[in-house]
C-alpha cells in the first residue's frame, strides 16, 4: 500500500508545476471525454442519467422515510404504554384511599421501579434520540443535507380515498401474508394448494401503490428552469407507470395459475 | 362474548325445541281435528239430505257406505300418520339442530364479516367500476380516431420520427387494451404541473394520446434500446428509462463505493491549546513528534457531534478513506483514535504528501490517486471516478474533482452542529447510484444538464 502511494506521490511531485497550471483544463477535458464516451457507447443523454440517479436516490429516501416513520411510531407506542402502566401503578400505590398491602403492593412497587429504570436507561443509552428525536426531524435534517444539490424532499399529501385504499390494501395484504405463513407452517400446505394460491393472488392484488405516493424529490426552482423540473416530474411518472405495467404483467402471469 | 354465547345457547336449547315441538304437535292435532270436523259436518249434511230427500233404505245403505267410507278415511290416516309424523318431526328436529349449530357462527361470524367486507371494499368496487367505465369509453372513442391520434401525438411532439418507431407503433393496439384493462388510471400518479412538454399531444386528445404513450412504454419496456421520441426535449435529449430501478450489477456487487473524508474541521477539530473549547475535559490528547525538528507538540482533539454515528453508519455503506491535508505524523495517531470508536476501519489513509500543492491556492486532493493506486495503473484512472465521493470543508481541497464533492461546513466548536447527521440520509440514498457525479453535479444547478 505504502510503496504504491509513494510512487504515485513521486509522479505527482514530478509534474507538480505542470498540473498546477493545467489543473482546471485537465478536469474539464476529463469530464467531457467521459461524458462523450458514455454518449457514444450507450447513447444516453445526461438528463436521463441524472434523472435515473435521482430516481434511485428518491426511492431510497422514500424507504428511509418510511423506516423512520415506523421506528418513531413503534417507540412512541412503547413509551406511551410504559407511561400508562407507570402512571397506573403510581396512582394505585400513592393516591388511592384504600391501602394496598402484601404481595400486591410488592408487585406494584417492582413494576414502578422497573419502568422508571427502563425509561432512564432508554434515555441515557441514546435510544430516545435514535428512535424518537432523529426520526421526527428526518425531513428537515435530510433537506439540510441535500440543499447544496438544489433538491428538496417533500411529503406528498394523499387524498382521503387514496389513504383509504392504501389502508384496505395494507390490511388485506398483511392478512394474506399471515394466512400464507400459517397455512404453510402449521397446516403443511404446499405452494400449489388452492387456498395458498388464492391468498397469493390476494397479495398480488393488494400490492402497495408505487411511485411518488408519499415522498418525492423536487428540484429547486431557483437553480433549475421550469422545463427541467417538469422533465423530472414526467420522467418519474413515466418510469413508475412502466414499472407498474411491468408488475401488472408479472401479476398477470401469476394469476391464471391461481384461478 | 362468552356470556352472550352461553346466554343465547341456553335460550335456544331450553325454549326453542320445546316450543317448536309443541307447535308441531298442536298443528298435527289441529289438522286431525279439522279433518274430523269436516267429516262430521259432511256426515251430518248427508244425513240431513237423506232425511229430507231420500228413502230410508237408500239412506241407511248410503249412510252405511258413508260410515264405512268415513271409517276407512279415518282409519287410513291414523295408521300412516304416526310414521309420517315421526319422520317429519325427525327432519324438523335435525334441521332445527342444524340451525342451532349454525346459528351462532352464521350470525356472529359470517354475516358480520360479509357486511364488513362489503363496507370495506365498497369504495374499491366503486373505483373499479368507474375505471372500467372510463376505460370502455376511452376505448370506444380511441378506436374511432385510432390512426389519426397516433400520427398527431407522434409528430406533434418532436421531429425525431423514425421508421423503427413507426414499426413499433403498428404493434400497439393489443397491448394498449391489455394494459388499460388492468387499470392504469389508478397506478399512474398524475401530476398537475406537467403538460407543457407534451402540449402538442395533450391538448387535443389527451386520453387517446395517453393511451398511446402507455403502449409505447410497453413496447420499449421489452426493448430497452429502442429510442423513445415522445419523452424529452431538444435540450435534455431523449429520455431513456431503465428496465430496473437499480441495476443488478450494483445491487449484487460486494464492492462498496468509496467515501473520502477529510479530517480537520470535518470530522474533528484540534487545537494546540485546550482553551478554544469550553469543555476541554472531553478533549482527547495527542502528542505529536515531528521527525525533522524533533519538537513534540500536544494537541487537544475534539470530535464533531455525531462523528461516531456517522462513521459507524457510513462504514456499512462505503469504504471509508481518510484524505487529509495534514502531516502523516499528526494524522496517524488521530486516525487511530478515531478507528477505536467504531467497529470498522478506514481502508486507506492519504496525507499531505499525497496532495497536489498549487502555488497560491493550497493543497489540492486529487482523487485520481485513489483509483490509480487501486487499479495499479491499468486502465484510465479518470474514467472510473463514478463511485468516489469526497466530503470536505474547503472547496480548495476538491478543486480538481468538484463533481465528486460534498461540501460541509467547517466545524470548530459548535456543540449543536448536525451537519454529519444531516448527511447520513443522503449518503445512504447514494449508495446504489450508478454514477455519483450525476447527483453531486447538481450543485451547479442547470449546468449539470449541459455537461456535454
Amino acid at each position: 500500500m505504502e510503496p504504491e502511494s509513494i510512487g504515485v506521490v513521486g509522479n505527482f511531485i514530478q509534474d507538480d508545476n505542470d498540473s498546477a497550471i493545467s489543473g482546471p483544463r485537465k478536469r474539464s477535458g476529463s469530464k467531457t471525454s467521459s461524458a462523450k464516451n458514455t454518449r457514444n457507447s450507450s447513447n444516453i443523454s445526461p438528463a436521463s442519467m441524472i434523472f435515473r440517479n435521482l430516481l434511485i436516490m428518491e426511492d431510497d429516501l422514500r424507504r428511509q422515510a418510511h423506516e423512520q416513520k415506523v421506528l418513531k411510531w413503534q417507540f412512541t407506542l412503547f413509551l406511551a404504554s410504559m407511561a400508562g402502566v407507570g402512571a397506573f401503578t403510581f396512582y394505585e400505590l400513592y393516591f388511592t384511599t384504600d391501602y394496598i398491602k402484601g404481595f400486591h403492593r410488592v408487585i406494584l412497587q417492582f413494576t414502578l421501579a422497573f419502568i422508571s429504570i427502563t425509561v432512564v436507561l432508554f434515555h441515557i443509552s441514546g435510544q430516545y434520540k435514535r428512535t424518537i428525536v432523529i426520526p421526527r426531524r428526518f425531513f428537515t435534517s435530510t433537506n439540510k443535507g441535500i440543499r447544496q444539490f438544489n433538491v428538496k424532499l417533500v411529503k406528498v399529501q394523499s387524498t382521503w380515498d387514496e389513504k383509504y385504499t392504501d389502508s384496505v390494501r395494507f390490511v388485506s395484504r398483511t392478512i394474506a401474508y399471515g394466512n400464507i405463513y400459517c397455512l404453510k407452517r402449521f397446516v403443511w400446505l404446499k405452494d400449489d394448494n388452492t387456498i395458498v394460491k388464492f391468498w397469493k393472488s390476494v397479495t398480488i392484488q393488494s400490492q402497495p401503490r408505487i411511485g411518488a405516493v408519499d415522498v418525492k424529490l423536487v428540484l429547486n426552482p431557483r437553480a433549475f428552469s421550469a422545463e427541467i423540473r417538469e422533465g423530472w416530474e414526467i420522467y418519474r411518472d413515466e418510469f413508475w407507470a412502466r414499472e407498474g405495467a411491468r408488475r401488472r404483467k408479472q401479476a398477470d402471469e401469476l394469476r391464471p395459475k391461481s384461478e | 362474548m362468552n356470556a352472550l354465547k352461553y346466554f343465547s345457547n341456553h335460550l335456544i336449547t331450553a325454549n326453542k325445541p320445546k316450543k317448536t315441538i309443541n307447535v308441531e304437535v298442536t298443528k298435527v292435532q289441529d289438522s286431525l281435528s279439522a279433518s274430523n270436523g269436516t267429516f262430521d259436518t259432511r256426515a251430518s249434511n248427508i244425513e240431513n239430505d237423506h232425511t229430507v230427500k231420500a228413502k230410508h233404505l237408500r239412506s241407511s245403505s248410503t249412510e252405511g257406505s258413508n260410515e264405512s267410507k268415513q271409517d276407512e278415511k279415518y282409519n287410513g290416516p291414523v295408521s300412516t300418520k304416526p310414521k309420517a309424523l315421526s319422520r317429519i318431526l325427525k327432519e324438523k328436529i335435525v334441521s332445527i339442530l342444524w340451525a342451532i349449530l349454525l346459528f351462532l357462527p352464521y350470525y356472529l361470524i359470517i354475516k358480520p364479516l360479509m357486511s364488513l367486507w362489503f363496507v370495506f371494499t365498497f369504495p374499491l368496487n366503486v373505483i373499479e367500476r368507474r375505471v372500467k367505465h372510463t376505460d370502455k369509453r376511452n376505448k370506444e372513442s380511441g378506436d374511432s380516431g385510432h390512426e389519426s391520434s397516433t400520427d398527431s401525438s407522434h409528430s406533434g411532439d418532436f421531429n425525431e420520427k423514425q421508421d423503427a418507431e413507426n414499426r413499433n407503433l403498428n404493434t400497439i393496439p393489443e397491448i394498449v387494451e391489455d394494459d388499460l384493462n388492468a387499470g392504469d388510471e389508478i397506478i399512474l400518479q398524475r401530476d398537475n404541473v406537467k403538460g407543457s412538454l407534451l402540449k402538442a399531444a395533450d391538448d387535443a386528445q389527451s386520453a387517446k394520446s395517453k393511451s398511446r404513450r402507455y403502449s409505447k412504454s410497453e413496447t420499449s419496456l421489452t426493448n430497452h434500446s429502442t429510442a423513445n421520441a415522445v419523452f424529452g426535449t431538444k435540450r435534455m435529449g431523449r429520455f431513456l428509462f431503465p428496465k430496473k430501478l437499480i441495476p443488478k450489477s450494483i445491487l449484487n456487487t460486494q464492492k462498496k463505493k468509496k467515501l473520502v473524508i477529510d479530517l480537520d474541521e470535518t470530522l474533528i477539530h484540534s487545537a494546540s491549546r485546550g482553551t478554544t473549547h469550553s469543555n476541554s475535559s472531553q478533549a482527547h490528547l495527542v502528542e505529536v513528534k515531528f521527525g525533522i525538528s524533533g519538537i513534540s507538540t500536544l494537541y487537544f482533539i475534539h470530535k464533531r457531534p455525531y462523528c461516531d454515528l456517522f462513521l459507524t453508519k457510513a462504514s456499512k455503506w462505503y469504504d471509508l478513506i481518510i484524505f487529509t491535508a495534514s502531516m502523516k505524523e499528526y494524522a496517524d495517531p488521530v486516525i487511530d483514535w478515531l478507528e477505536g470508536s467504531f467497529a470498522a476501519s478506514f481502508s486507506k489513509r492519504y496525507y499531505r504528501s499525497d496532495c497536489v500543492l498549487r502555488d497560491g491556492v493550497g493543497y489540492i486532493k486529487d482523487l485520481s490517486i485513489i483509483k490509480s493506486s487501486e487499479e495499479n495503473g491499468k486502465g484510465s484512472p479518470l474514467s472510473s471516478l463514478d463511485d468516489v465521493i469526497i466530503i470536505d470543508n474547503s472547496p480548495v481541497s476538491y478543486a480538481m474533482n468538484v463533481d465528486n464533492a460534498i461540501q460541509v461546513e467547517g466545524w470548530i466548536s459548535d456543540p449543536t452542529d448536525t451537519d454529519l447527521l444531516n448527511l447520513l440520509p443522503f449518503l445512504e440514498a447514494m449508495r446504489y447510484s450508478t454514477d455519483v457525479r450525476n447527483i453531486l453535479a447538481l450543485k451547479h444547478g442547470e449546468k449539470a444538464f449541459n455537461m456535454n
